[in-house]
């Protein structure tokens, strides 16, 4: 660490790494026992030391910033030139996500006035009103961490202010006093960092929860507002938790995948392939039970496919993959097939063609059901009268909705388990394989579309949220290349 | 009661029982059509229904469609579907006559 020469750092080039809303880069013109009295240059010697090493390259273009800052903001000036002050050698660098940040600037002895006219003051009450005048002119949500990294400061400050003599501090001087202040340099950077790290956790984490309440509430928006306070909430929280564990058996699912490929790639003997196959299977009717309980809760959750990638949402058939469609991607994957198994898969084929199609006959009758229903009575004139008596009847009507997704999901349960009897265990494994790779590239898909770079439209409400959800990460992500 | 439900299972090869507005009753008389079988389509009223239930499938799932091949109960409508891609329902509704070829 560099405490060493921090406390002669100010004489030095010097970065002004004014993360957190110091908007003006300072030089270091400041008379080392000034800021280091005022500031709790340990204080910013941490700020300085966390933040300053991904922006080594910007300290030449520092330089002009920091003259056209420094009249206007003298508060700043001290702040700024106590993170000036530590000049450290290379520490590991940190996470640059805060690429707004202003530049490092090589000190400009120009501040020094102003600084040292501050320094005339109470020390005390000097040192506080410039952290309050530097967080108050915080910008951006960082607030949180001023306030943190204010602590910091008055704790330095304390410690500050017990030291007797500051003006003892003239160059490289190892006295106990400066040995003491830098070890103590050394802890605020420490937990600087370590703050810093957390904040950052939390930041990404609200993120992720801030683009799923959104999801959240489009969904509850799409499910229409008419049901009001308690369903709403109670079909939403259904919703989310199904929503949860499916990606839960998606994570559980990937894993297993990974095993049957490494099974195969190392040609296991049959019998213990065999048992993955068949845990694999098994962990489909876990999947089709969680589906069944949703259907029974919110079936409109599934039927509307929200749970499902967009792109899968695309090819949905009553909440779920189509088994016949499903069955003539995977034929031509399984090569080599006896003529009878190939005879059984088109069998079974046809046969779940000819249910979903009996499905959908039915589904589309209800469709049919639920449109008179709704019609039913007048639209127009005295529309109230009709209305509890139509929504009464609807409501029966729709509770059938779930007997429907629960017969298509059986077909597709069906249809893995015939799938599972007609072949072998190896090929079985391989069809499992591919069925997985399908889904996955469907995902896949989806979140390439989502992350696309493009134009972000703030008029379009009801995308921008998202919008600019999808294409910040990305930037993000190429921002520390 | 149940006399008269096996009574009518028995008219025909295939009999179907349903209740009107059922749609997942019209969906498996579709599917056997689908199949070139003519079943017998009854309605069930209320009571019957629910005879059904307890008496068939043993309370668990809807009564109707509750599916008769060869005066035999075969099921409800999870039954048939599995059955059918099990490639066992055709051979069962050859064997009771209801289906040549």
């Amino acid at each position: 660490m560099g405490e060493t020469s921090s406390s002669s750092s100010h004489s030095r080039q010097d970065p002004c790494v004014l993360g957190y809303g110091f908007h003006g880069a300072m030089g270091n013109s400041i008379s080392p026992a000034n800021f280091f009295d005022q500031e709790g240059a340990t204080y910013f010697g941490g700020l300085e030391e966390a933040l300053m090493h991904h922006t080594p390259r910007r300290t030449e273009q520092a330089t002009t910033t920091s003259t056209a800052h420094h009249g206007d903001t003298t508060p700043f000036a001290t702040a700024a030139t106590a993170t000036a002050a530590t000049a450290t050698a290379r520490p590991p660098p940190t996470l640059d996500i805060f690429p707004s940040w202003p530049m490092r600037s090589p000190h400009t002895p120009k501040e020094g006035s102003n600084v040292t006219a501050d320094s005339t003051d109470s020390e005390g009450s000097s040192k506080n009103n410039s952290d309050h005048k530097a967080s108050s002119d915080q910008q951006g949500g960082v607030a949180n961490m001023t306030s943190q990294f204010d602590q910091i400061s008055q704790e330095q400050h304390k410690t500050m202010a017990t030291s007797s003599t500051h003006s003892e501090r003239t160059g490289k001087t190892l006295d106990p006093k400066t040995i003491r202040r830098l070890a103590q340099n050394r802890e605020a950077a420490r937990k600087s960092r370590l703050r810093k790290k957390a904040y950052i956790q939390q930041l990404e984490s609200s993120k992720l929860k801030l683009a799923q309440m959104e999801q959240d509430i489009q969904r509850a928006r799409s499910q229409g507002l008419l049901l009001g306070g308690a369903p709403c909430s109670n079909s939403s929280s259904g919703a989310a938790m199904f929503d949860m564990e499916h990606a839960r058996w998606l994570d559980d699912h990937g894993r297993r995948i990974v095993e049957l490929h490494g099974a195969l790639q190392v040609h296991l003997p049959d019998g213990d392939l065999r048992a993955i196959v068949d845990n694999t299977l098994t962990h489909y009717d876990e999947l089709f039970r969680l589906k069944a309980a949703m259907a029974k809760s919110d079936v409109f959750h599934l039927i509307t496919g929200v749970w499902a990638s967009p792109a899968e949402q695309c090819f949905l058939w009553m909440g779920g993959f189509r088994p016949s469609d499903m069955l003539k991607t995977l034929l031509p994957q399984l090569d080599p097939l006896t003529e009878q198994q190939v005879i059984g898969i088109c069998n079974l084929q046809q046969s779940s063609q000819q249910a979903e199609e009996a499905l959908s006959q039915g589904l589309e009758q209800l469709h049919q059901s639920l449109a008179d229903t709704m019609a039913g009575g007048s639209l127009i004139d005295d529309a109230n009268m009709s209305f509890m008596g139509q929504m009464a009847l609807a409501l029966g009507k729709l509770s059938n909705l779930e007997g429907f997704v629960i017969q298509a999901d059986n077909l597709r349960q069906q249809t893995l388990h015939q799938m599972h009897r007609i072949l072998t265990v190896r090929q079985a494994a391989r069809c499992f394989l591919a069925i997985g790779e399908y889904h996955n590239r469907l995902r896949a898909l989806s979140s390439l579309w989502a992350s696309r770079p493009r134009e972000i439209q703030v008029a379009d409400e009801g995308n921008c949220g998202e919008l600019r959800m999808a294409a910040e990460p990305l930037r993000n992500q190429f921002s520390a290349f | 009661m149940m006399e008269r439900v096996a009574k009518l299972a028995s008219e025909r090869a295939v009999v179907v029982f349903t209740a009107s507005g059922c749609c997942m009753c019209h969906a498996v008389t579709a599917l056997l059509g689908d199949l070139g079988v003519s079943a017998a389509v009854h309605e069930v009223d209320g009571d019957m229904e629910r005879e059904l239930a307890g008496r068939l499938i043993g309370g668990r799932g809807p009564a109707v469609p509750a599916v008769f091949v060869g005066g035999e109960l075969v099921g409800g409508t999870n039954r048939v579907m599995a059955l059918h891609l099990a490639g066992e329902l055709v051979p069962m509704l050859k064997r009771a006559g209801a289906l040549w070829l």
